[in-house]
């Protein structure tokens, strides 16, 4: 390909423009912040000619063909990332062709030099300019393309390549080495810079870089490279919507080809991809990840066609290099070689091959079976050392079985298990701090001198440990191998075991407070007693002592109490109410995920010694998809080894074949995810499926309409609360757009239509005939909301997922209809007209004309015989009237002034009125007389007048007001746990029905 | 190939019985010369050790040496159907996974055989080393089950502190406290009561009587029990049987309260 053609693409209008501000360097731009907003056209017109000859003078150049400059980018690249590393061997080429592009630049700077000059003291100006040109970005015109072009014209001249624009300003003042620097990240990728080409020997970095920059391609064929993961070494961050390509297929296609995708920038970044705009429509520019990177150097690419470019541009290296050395095929990659030891080894083991009945104790060929793992009330025997028992945790076990690895049949879990506390994967901290615990229990609690025995104070000393954290992240291996090393005798209890008070009673109660049964070495002949065997117990899966375990937890904590014996608890959800009890006396111990790249350090280590090769970023990916579940990531490796065998290929584990397969070994991830995050799914709708293939589609369509599901009685109403959020987001993108502003208002017309048709289908599932058989149809009408306001590109909720507000609102209508009720039955001798009517028609002007008479002066009197005339109690005036105000602003009876209202009062009390009477005839009680108004909330009373139904909605409703209280509490301290139930009048019954 | 037969088998049957609390899985350990047995409790704190020499069977065949798991629970339900005048064979095969039991009635008129399957269980011989105790107790076993019955009422810990007048049995728990003193009695008349104690030095032990009161299921295995104690060591609590073979029971000393 010759590097002209793309010449022919020089200016794709805004792109370019944003290329250029790209390029600022970070501290360039922080100097000229002040100077921001004047931007100095003349200057840049001025240059702007000279920058056309020069950019001539490039092109002239630019005849190398982008091959050659590989071979100078290669050295530089391996220079500044040694991981790239390509064999010596190289060399010879490599040089020939850096020298044949020297002269070239050379030529370049010296027409260039007076411009330099001009640079160098316009610095400062410059830097403005850059600056500007990032700030309006988006509205790009040729003027910032020439401007890019001076500065581009300028960097040439000292640093030839930099990318085009602004870096070169900033080189210019900046010494060359720093320049070299400084030029490299910018790299940009916009097409004008191929004048950059005339690369001087020097800086040859950037000849790679240009060549990136210029490069555009559709795509990149992972299949066709014949070079695997010859991107290795490199770092990638996305920010930005990719126009073309969901942002995932983008990560997953660096990853495939070996790069590292990482979330924030940082000084190892090797490039950040930037898509136009950010997700809410902000030009890139102004996203912190670009700003971080202009900070920090690091190279810019813009859209999806530069990154394939780039891909092709590694790529061609890669090949060229493995082209020429031949010997040693791919640089620093390993990936080529050819022999796969894992062909030898599955032959000899097979694990499905002969499915040993590890388990069942009454086969008598079953090796490994350590009856003491799994009998209620027993343990794992540390006398057993030959036992492979099941269980990960009984490590001597599984160190032996590491050592001889004979048995080909056992879980990689048990066999790679850690034997050392030193192994375990993260939670160091907690680990040691166990081992401390560990060992000064004995002084502490056994010591008599110590006679200090308190233990179930906040601050400790506690007698008991408690591990949580999610599963299969080494609890039980951290709690076995720390009791081991400190020579104790284990014993262990879990979720098989009966762990009912009697239980505990029996197979621990004396256990606590006896020594081990050891014979040491024989007592000599003095008084020197062999020294005693300590011990330790677990208590496994504490959280799972359920009903049929009887107060165990009560004789848990008593025992904590009275033992002499250290006791390990192990638990998932220390937050569960089955714990409260226990967390005090225990030391807590809170056990995270291990990070997937610790994770994946391990993976491929176990896997080497499984004679399987496992690419990096797909030992992540797997990390990733069990969620950083240690045991399960050994599972899945297993099982894919097996799957392996069994097709007889031979291929290491890539990543993209780890994605291709992921489906089949993945944690269901949906299920992981919180009713806030399911409902953010939903309502984002297609958001990253921009050119995504069908079956990407498909399954994002499936994994909405599965998120409904997280909570189903909640999805809907989260989703009712947030989607015109996500509507609102888009309006400034068309408004004064009269074609998208129409396709938006029919879009919010959509939303709305399909959301008041999920509010019909839930009530159908809710009410009367509970048709359950509706909700798969609430599930998609839920998304089909979320598809109309995200559109075609998917839409960005801006925060968190708000609460939901109709729980509230739902409950304080509820009680305005109670308190207007009531209102209705004081009244009703008076008036003719229904609730409706009296509170249409009747309050307002009836509260505005009592407020006028209050203003008025203390007309008590006046008053009192208006309320005894409708039959209002002092209550309903100034506590119920107050409740059907529109807004705040209307004046409230509750504002006035408390002596007037206490005048009132006393002159209220004075005399007897029909409230009272009422309240009387109805059988209230008599003490209640002050409290007229109070009395009528007896549900008898009620029933007494309205029978249609409202005395459900009553009773229903301060439940509700409960519940709500308590459900947003919960929401609030977990919002993670899904497991809400519901509120809302409406639901009460069919909550009823579920269960 | 394994094949053992005992005229009294009555004496297999207590034998279970006297184990099948404290284990629940353990091996049956055929050699040449005898049959033995070796397991601790689940919570590690006794250990039982069984010897049956060859010597109390009628007939004795042990080709090479087999471990036979049995699960004490299921053993004691099939010895449940012997009667106490049955004499018991064992066979099992070297490398057979059942256990057959034929159970004969004295007059030859019923025969009963049952199968046990057999389970593979991984148990490390803990190798006693045979120590000189301090103090050693002979005394009637149901004197000594007697004791153990009656403390158990007072409380759960039980002291055994044997010195010059004799072996002090002492118990306190939360409704009072309790002493029985058993002195020696070597002269006594009938061999079965006499009480012998040898005696280097005092020892004072604690031990949980729960599982003291374990122990005490070998009682009608022999009529007279030994106990010896050392400090800081596990007590010895054996009951011969005949000449051929024992039953001893290990237990851990509790851990000294303060």
């Amino acid at each position: 390909m010759d590097i002209r053609n793309f010449f022919g693409a020089k200016k794709p209008g805004g792109s370019k423009a944003k290329n250029s501000s790209s390029s600022s360097s970070a501290s360039k731009a922080k100097e000229s912040a002040s100077k921001r907003k004047s931007p100095p056209n003349q200057t840049t017109n001025g240059k702007k000619q000279k920058q056309r000859q020069v950019e001539d003078d490039a092109i002239e150049v630019k005849e190398i063909s982008p091959t050659d400059f590989f071979a100078d980018a290669k050295k530089e690249t391996k220079k500044k990332s040694s991981k790239t590393a390509t064999p010596e061997k190289k060399p010879a080429k490599p040089q020939g062709k850096p020298k044949a592009a020297p002269p070239k630049p050379k030529a370049d700077v010296s027409s260039d030099d007076e411009p330099i000059q001009f640079i160098k003291t316009m610095t400062p100006e410059k830097k403005k300019k850059e600056v500007v040109n990032i700030d309006d970005d988006g509205s790009d015109d040729k003027d910032e393309d020439y401007e890019d072009e001076v500065q581009d014209v300028t960097p040439t001249k000292k640093k030839p390549p930099s990318s085009r624009s602004t870096t070169p300003a900033a080189s210019s003042s900046s010494s060359p080495a720093k320049r070299a620097r400084a030029a490299s990240p910018k790299k940009k990728a916009s097409p004008p810079v191929k004048k950059a080409k005339p690369s001087p020997p020097p800086p040859k970095k950037e000849t790679i870089e240009i060549l990136e920059a210029t490069l555009e391609k559709d795509s990149f064929d992972v299949d066709s490279s014949r070079v695997p993961e010859f991107m290795q070494g490199l770092t990638f961050v996305f920010t930005g919507v990719l126009e073309n390509v969901a942002r995932d297929d983008a990560m997953d296609l660096v990853k495939m080809l070996g790069a590292r995708v990482t979330t924030a920038v940082s000084s190892k970044t090797s490039y950040l991809v930037a898509g136009s705009v950010l997700e809410d429509g902000r030009p890139y520019t102004e996203g912190s990840k670009f700003e971080k990177a202009l900070e920090k150097d690091v190279k810019v690419v813009l859209g999806e066609k530069k990154l394939y470019g780039l891909c092709h541009l590694y790529h061609e290296r890669a090949k060229k290099e493995k082209g020429i050395t031949d010997a040693p095929p791919a640089p620093s990659k390993q990936a080529a070689s050819p022999s796969n030891p894992y062909a030898k080894k599955a032959a000899v083991s097979n694990p499905y091959a002969k499915k040993a009945p590890v388990s069942n104790p009454y086969a008598k060929k079953s090796v490994a079976v350590n009856p003491y793992a799994k009998k209620a009330g027993s343990s794992t025997n540390p006398y057993a050392k030959g036992s492979s028992s099941k269980d990960q945790s009984s490590s001597s076990n599984s160190e032996v079985a590491t050592k001889s690895s004979n048995d080909p049949n056992q879980l990689w879990a048990d066999r790679h298990a850690p034997t050392h506390t030193r192994e375990i994967l993260g939670n160091k901290e907690k680990v040691s701090k166990l081992q401390k615990w560990l060992g000064s229990w004995e002084r502490q609690f056994n010591n008599p001198a110590a006679a200090k025995k308190t233990w179930s104070k906040p601050g400790g000393p506690w007698k008991a440990a408690l591990l949580s954290g999610p599963p299969g992240i080494g609890k039980t291996t951290t709690a076995t191998l720390v009791a081991q090393e400190a020579g104790r005798d284990l014993l262990e209890f879990n979720a098989s075991d009966v762990r009912s008070k009697k239980a505990l009673q029996n197979g621990l109660g004396d256990l606590t407070g006896s020594q081990a049964l050891n014979f040491g070495p024989a007592a000599g002949k003095g008084k020197k007693a062999p020294p005693k065997k300590l011990r330790c117990v677990i208590m496994d899966e504490v959280d799972g002592m359920g009903a049929g375990d009887r107060s165990g937890m009560a004789e848990l904590i008593q025992m904590i109490k009275k033992s002499k014996v250290p006791i390990i608890c192990i638990c998932n959800d220390r937050q569960s109410q089955k714990m409260k009890s226990l967390l005090p006396y225990c030391m807590d111990l809170r056990f995270n995920r291990p990070n997937k790249s610790t994770m994946a350090n391990r993976i491929v280590r176990i896997a080497g010694m499984e004679g399987m090769e496992v690419e990096r970023n797909a030992a992540e990916a797997i990390a990733e998809s069990c969620g950083n579940d240690v045991r399960q990531v050994m599972n899945c490796l297993q099982m894919w080894a097996q799957k392996k065998r069994g097709d007889g290929s031979n291929d290491k584990l890539t990543y993209k074949g780890m994605k291709d397969r992921q489906n089949s070994i993945n944690k269901d991830e949906i299920l992981r995810v919180s009713l806030f995050d399911a409902a953010k799914t939903i309502l984002e709708g297609r958001k990253g499926l921009a050119g995504a293939s069908p079956k990407a589609e498909l399954d994002s369509l499936y994994r909405r309409t599965d998120a409904f599901f997280v909570d189903y009685s909640f999805t809907g109403l989260l989703v009712q609360q947030n989607y015109l959020k996500v509507l609102t987001g888009q309006r400034k993108n068309v408004v004064d757009v009269p074609d998208k502003e129409q396709a938006y208002l029919e879009r919010v017309h959509d939303a709305a239509a399909s959301m008041s048709d999920y509010a019909v289908c839930e009530h159908e599932i809710r009410s009367g005939d509970l048709n359950w058989s509706l909700l798969p149809a609430c599930s998609v009408l839920a998304v089909k909301t979320g598809y109309h306001a995200g559109g075609e590109d998917g839409g960005f909720l801006p925060s968190f997922p708000e609460f939901t507000a109709w729980l509230g609102k739902n409950s304080s209508k509820g009680k305005k209809q109670r308190l207007l009720d009531e209102l209705h039955y004081h009244m009703n001798f008076k008036i003719s007209g229904d609730t409706q009517e009296l509170r249409q028609n009747y309050l307002p002007v009836l509260r505005q004309h009592m407020f006028s008479i209050f203003k008025d002066g203390s007309d008590a009197a006046g008053i009192i015989s208006l309320m005894d005339e409708y039959g209002l109690s002092r209550e309903d005036v100034f506590e119920k009237i107050d409740e059907f105000r529109m807004g705040k602003k209307v004046p409230a009876f509750s504002d006035l002034d408390s002596k007037q209202k206490a005048a009132f009062t006393r002159e209220y009390n004075k005399g007897t009125h029909k409230s009272q009477a009422l309240v009387a005839e109805q059988g209230g009680p008599a003490g209640r007389k002050k409290k007229g108004g109070k009395a009528e909330k007896d549900p008898a009373d009620l029933d007494a007048i309205d029978e249609d139904g409202d005395v459900d909605q009553e009773s229903d409703d301060d439940d509700d007001e409960a519940e709500l209280k308590k459900l947003q509490e919960k929401f609030k301290k977990k919002g993670r746990r899904g497991a809400a139930k519901k509120g809302g009048a409406k639901k009460t019954t069919a909550k009823r029905g579920k269960k | 190939m394994f094949e053992a037969r005992l005229t009294n088998g009555v004496t297999m049957k207590q034998i279970i019985e006297s184990i099948k609390d404290l284990v629940k899985d353990c091996n049956l350990d055929c050699s040449e010369e005898e049959i033995s047995i070796q397991s601790m409790d689940s919570a590690h704190v006794s250990l039982v050790a069984v010897r049956l020499g060859a010597g109390a069977f009628d007939h004795y065949r042990c080709d090479r040496p087999n471990a036979l798991g049995i699960n004490t629970a299921n053993m004691s339900k099939i010895f449940k159907m012997l009667n106490n005048d049955d004499t018991v064979t064992f066979k099992a095969e070297d490398e057979g996974d059942a256990l057959t039991l034929l159970f004969e009635g004295q007059k030859n008129d019923t025969i009963a055989d049952f199968e046990l399957k057999l389970m593979d269980i991984d148990y490390e011989q803990l190798g006693i080393p045979d120590t000189p105790y301090k103090c050693s107790i002979k005394m009637p076993s149901r004197e000594f089950e007697r004791i153990v019955r009656d403390l158990q009422v007072l409380g759960d810990t039980c002291t055994i502190s044997c010195g010059k007048e004799g072996v002090r049995f002492s118990v306190t728990g939360n409704i009072g406290t309790g002493n029985i003193l058993t002195r020696a009695n070597a002269s006594a008349e009938k061999e079965k009561d006499q009480v012998i104690i040898d005696m280097e030095e005092p020892v004072e032990l604690n031990f949980a009587l729960r599982y003291l009161n374990f122990f005490t299921k070998a009682t009608s295995l022999s009529d007279h029990v030994m106990i010896s104690m050392s400090p800081e060591v596990p007590v010895v609590i054996e009951y011969p049987i005949q000449d051929y073979g024992y039953v001893k029971y290990y237990l851990a000393p509790k851990i000294e309260e303060e």
